[in-house]
């Protein structure tokens, strides 16, 4: 059961004890609102906040909230919960005004989905890779939540059946089947779909506004294409008005057209993409026509794809590919992509994961062009020698939609700019959310920093920003969120 | 091609990974050039047995002149692991048979090879990466490392476990996990530092967790190449996930009214996988053995068993495997609903009982009770 409650930040699950037993609040304001679980305490060490992020109107006053899941935050016999800071016009709550919890391991995925059920709203969903159905335990779940009602539940999705990972990928705002109401894409990567495809994953998609069991389609592993659901993805690539679905399979990306009746073959994908990276299709993303042809562009991460660097054969340096939209089916093979490939941009570093998330933030500099951010969650802080200084910390680049070549040759990083984490071994960058407040900006999650405790950080993309954190956000004290985390507006001119 | 450091592969029940390994604390090379002289080589040595605790004291009493001995206690703990007797060894343990489940290991100090450090980060990833020479964290290298979770579905990570390995000499290698879950050791695992004898490579390995324990069905033969324990042990639980707290899988049942779908396969999928799974489960043999099927034809994953054809393929660089349908049984074939405490499929997993994935529970616990009420309310697909 989904229920809110207080919340009360811990330095060590003994004070977490400590404060059972004693009823205090540990200095906080406790969100005093309805709810079954009202005056309990989540305990954050260890709970990896930021492994998820996003922003949506929680309580309905107009103003988008910001939601950081927690997947591993400890309650009273669960794991996992959504910390939601309060917006305000100039920024958030310092402190998490309202915590969701309930199955376990909530708040690993969350996604804002649009305006699901047709009230002008945006609706969100938390996936809980080990929740149950009402006729199945430990299949993983997914919650969809009523955009601006303080928590109603408008569906809730479970997995097939136990241990398949329900909710560990999903997605959202896209109308696959054309009848003008968005659905929702969740993958379950390790469903079973018989026992010669024994873990080899599906995807499934449950349309709205209901979100029937009855009505929603699967696609489920096949004997040619397996390791289905880790990534899921959607937009019209097509530009048919409809959504296409984009799904990540091992060595693929497989788009499939929405259209009326959708109902694909995991098979017959419109289009098929192949790569020889390791961990192709880890992240996808969609991007506005770059090359002016009409088309949205296709983005695809490989984050431990082996790269040359300095003509050294590099592991794991991760890269990025992107291929345009188009109508009519293709097959792809990157290893020789004709003119179906726009750009390659390869990271900067051994083991920086570059592409592990793909983030498009808009058109933040104005010039028409998309721009897009893109995280190397293992890549160093600039100067760092140590994990003490920032070895690991991970990094996110902005790449303006300028600076992204269309002919088919690689596009460098350095022409990016770059975000350091703060300090080492924090996975900066492990989910990334643009949101505009006084100026484009851009949520960061760092699961694991503080002794996996994690938290988020909002960075500036405006340009002449600088490249530090706008506010940082970990549930305690130190958080400097706040009203006026985002009223100022920074000088322009700069890069 | 020869290398002067060890292969070895780390255990993790969401991502799993190799280490290069260059070996730190060789306890046969220190006693070599510390404890020869007086008390002969290592083989015959009479010292065999000492404990790290006697070692010390003989050194601050100046026995026999060990006052001048310079060793930091990691190196005289190496030191006293050369010297202990074999636990459970036997070298018939390592051959086929020896792949049947074996008691785990005692009088050996828990947590005695804990590394260097905190290792507060990156919990169920492939440890390898970094920590290897030339890798980002090349200045400290593990010979095993990995991280441990409750239970197969991953739901938190798992703190105080214990992870034991056993080499082919008898020698106990044990760690336990700290805050995130993680275990880490940079004691060298093998005999040849200079790899030359692969049959030296093997080793057995257990999770335990209070009295709860899981052992490595097979044993692992790392070497010959880079092998990597995510092979199985990867992907939140795939084909080789293992755990180790002894609760149940759900957090209730009914008292009456058991669902298959709803509340025994869950256990099923957490406790019988990865052994009793659908297709091809032989476990790689040392040269010139026969594989060995570690499902021993019962699929639990599926209710009513599976033929699966798994087409020919050559495994690990040995010889091809054919074309092969794999027929197993389902979970009717391990109940007695006539009388359910007498079904193979609790009598196997009790514990003390012999069975090579290990033992699960007692009679009183929540899974066992469950599974018994489900066979005597007719054991359906319900």
């Amino acid at each position: 059961m989904i229920h809110h409650k207080n919340i009360a930040n811990i330095a060590s699950v003994f004070l977490a004890m400590a404060m059972a037993l004693t009823g205090c609040s540990n200095g906080f304001s406790p969100y005093q609102g309805a709810g079954s679980g009202a005056g309990k305490t989540v305990a954050l060490k260890g709970s990896q906040q930021g492994q998820s992020g996003g922003l949506a109107d929680y309580d309905g006053d107009g103003i988008d909230d910001m939601m950081v899941g927690a997947p591993y935050a400890k309650d009273n016999g669960t794991v996992g919960a959504v910390l939601i800071y309060k917006g305000s016009a100039n920024g958030f709550d310092a402190k998490p005004t309202w915590v969701l919890a309930g199955d376990d391991n909530f708040g690993f995925t969350l996604a804002n989905l649009g305006d699901v059920d047709g009230d002008a709203k945006a609706d969100f969903a938390v996936g809980a890779y080990n929740g149950d159905g009402t006729d199945v335990s430990l299949s993983g779940s997914v919650t969809i939540f009523k955009g601006g009602s303080s928590g109603k539940v408008i569906a809730k999705l479970a997995g097939e059946d136990a241990l398949d990972k329900f909710g560990l990928s999903m997605s959202g705002g896209c109308d696959l089947n054309g009848d003008g109401i968005k659905d929702i894409i969740v993958g379950a990567p390790f469903n079973s779909p018989g026992p010669e495809r024994y873990q080899g994953g599906a995807a499934y998609v449950y349309f709205g506004p209901d979100f029937k069991e009855t009505t929603r389609i699967k696609l489920a592993a096949s004997t040619t294409n397996t390791g289905i659901g880790f990534t899921v993805a959607c937009g019209d690539l097509n530009n048919d008005g409809i959504g296409d679905l984009i799904i990540g399979a091992t060595g693929k990306v497989l788009v499939y057209y929405g259209k009326s009746g959708f109902n694909p073959s995991i098979d017959s994908p419109d289009v098929k993409i192949t790569s020889s990276d390791s961990k192709f299709g880890t992240a996808l993303a969609i991007i506005k026509d770059l090359n002016g042809d009409g088309f949205d562009e296709l983005v695809i991460g490989a984050p431990q794809a082996t790269v040359s660097l300095n003509s050294v054969s590099t592991a794991r340096v991760g890269r990025v590919y992107i291929v345009k939209g188009a109508a009519g089916t293709r097959a792809i093979n990157l290893a020789a992509p004709g003119s179906n490939l726009l750009t390659r941009i390869d990271g900067a570093g051994y083991f920086d994961f570059f592409g592990s998330s793909i983030a498009p933030v808009g058109d933040v500099d104005g010039d028409g062009k998309p721009d897009l951010a893109v995280a190397a969650i293992n890549a160093d802080k600039d100067g760092a020698t140590s994990a003490a200084d920032g070895l690991t910390s991970g990094k996110v680049y902005l790449i303006m939609g300028k600076d992204i070549r269309i002919d088919g040759s690689a596009t460098p990083v350095t022409s990016a700019t770059a975000f350091n984490g703060s300090s080492g071994n924090m996975r900066y960058g492990t989910f990334m959310a643009p949101f505009t407040k006084n100026g484009p900006k851009l949520l960061v999650g760092a699961p694991t920093m503080n002794r996996q405790s994690g938290g988020i950080y909002g960075i500036s993309l405006e340009s002449g920003s600088t490249v530090t954190t706008t506010f940082h956000a970990d549930g305690t004290d130190s958080s400097t969120t706040g009203h006026d985390c985002c009223a100022k507006t920074v000088s322009k001119g700069g890069n | 091609m020869k290398r002067n450091f060890y292969i070895a592969c780390a255990i993790s029940l969401v991502l799993g990974g190799f280490v290069w390994a260059v070996a730190a604390l060789d306890g046969a090379t220190l006693y070599s050039a510390n404890c020869a002289g007086c008390h002969g080589p290592l083989n015959s040595s009479g010292k065999n047995g000492a404990t790290a605790t006697r070692i010390h004291s003989a050194i601050n009493s100046n026995i026999g002149g060990m006052g001048d001995l310079s060793l930091g206690a990691d190196q005289i703990q190496a030191i006293a692991d050369s010297l202990a007797p074999p636990t459970v060894y036997d070298a018939s343990n390592f051959t086929v048979d020896g792949r049947k489940w074996q008691p785990i290991p005692t009088g050996y100090l828990a947590g005695k090879d804990n590394g260097p450090g905190d290792a507060i980060h990156h919990p169920g990833d492939d440890c390898g990466i970094c920590h290897t020479p030339g890798g980002k964290a090349g200045n400290k290298v593990w010979t095993m490392s990995g991280t441990v979770y409750d239970s197969r579905a991953a739901r938190t990570p798992l703190v105080g476990a214990e992870i034991i390995f056993q080499n082919i000499s008898g020698k106990t290698f044990s760690m336990t996990t700290n805050e995130v879950g993680n275990f880490w050791t940079d004691k060298p695992f093998f005999n040849n530092p200079d790899n030359t004898d692969s049959s030296n490579w093997n080793y057995k390995a257990w999770v335990k967790y209070g009295n709860s324990y899981r052992p490595m069905v097979s044993i692992a033969p790392v070497g010959g190449g880079r092998m990597s324990c995510s092979m199985h042990h990867a992907g939140m639980g795939s084909r080789g996930g293992l755990w180790a707290l002894a609760t149940s899988t759900l957090k209730s049942y009914p008292d009456t009214g058991l669902s298959y779908r709803k509340h025994i396969f869950p256990i099923l999928r957490s406790k019988c996988a990865p052994c009793h799974i659908p297709g091809d489960t032989t476990a790689r043999a040392p040269a010139g053995e026969p594989p060995f099927d570690y499902s021993k034809g019962l699929d639990l994953m599926t209710f009513e068993g599976s033929s699966v054809l798994v087409p020919a393929y050559t495994p690990h660089g040995s010889g091809p495997v054919p074309d092969k349908t794999w027929t197993k049984q389902g979970i009717l074939s391990v109940v007695n609903i006539t009388s359910p405490p007498s079904s193979l499929i609790l009598v196997k997993t009790l514990n003390g009982a012999a069975h090579g994935g290990g033992s699960f529970w007692t009679n009183q616990d929540a899974d066992y009770k469950a599974i018994r009420k489900w066979i005597a309310e007719g054991a359906r697909k319900n």
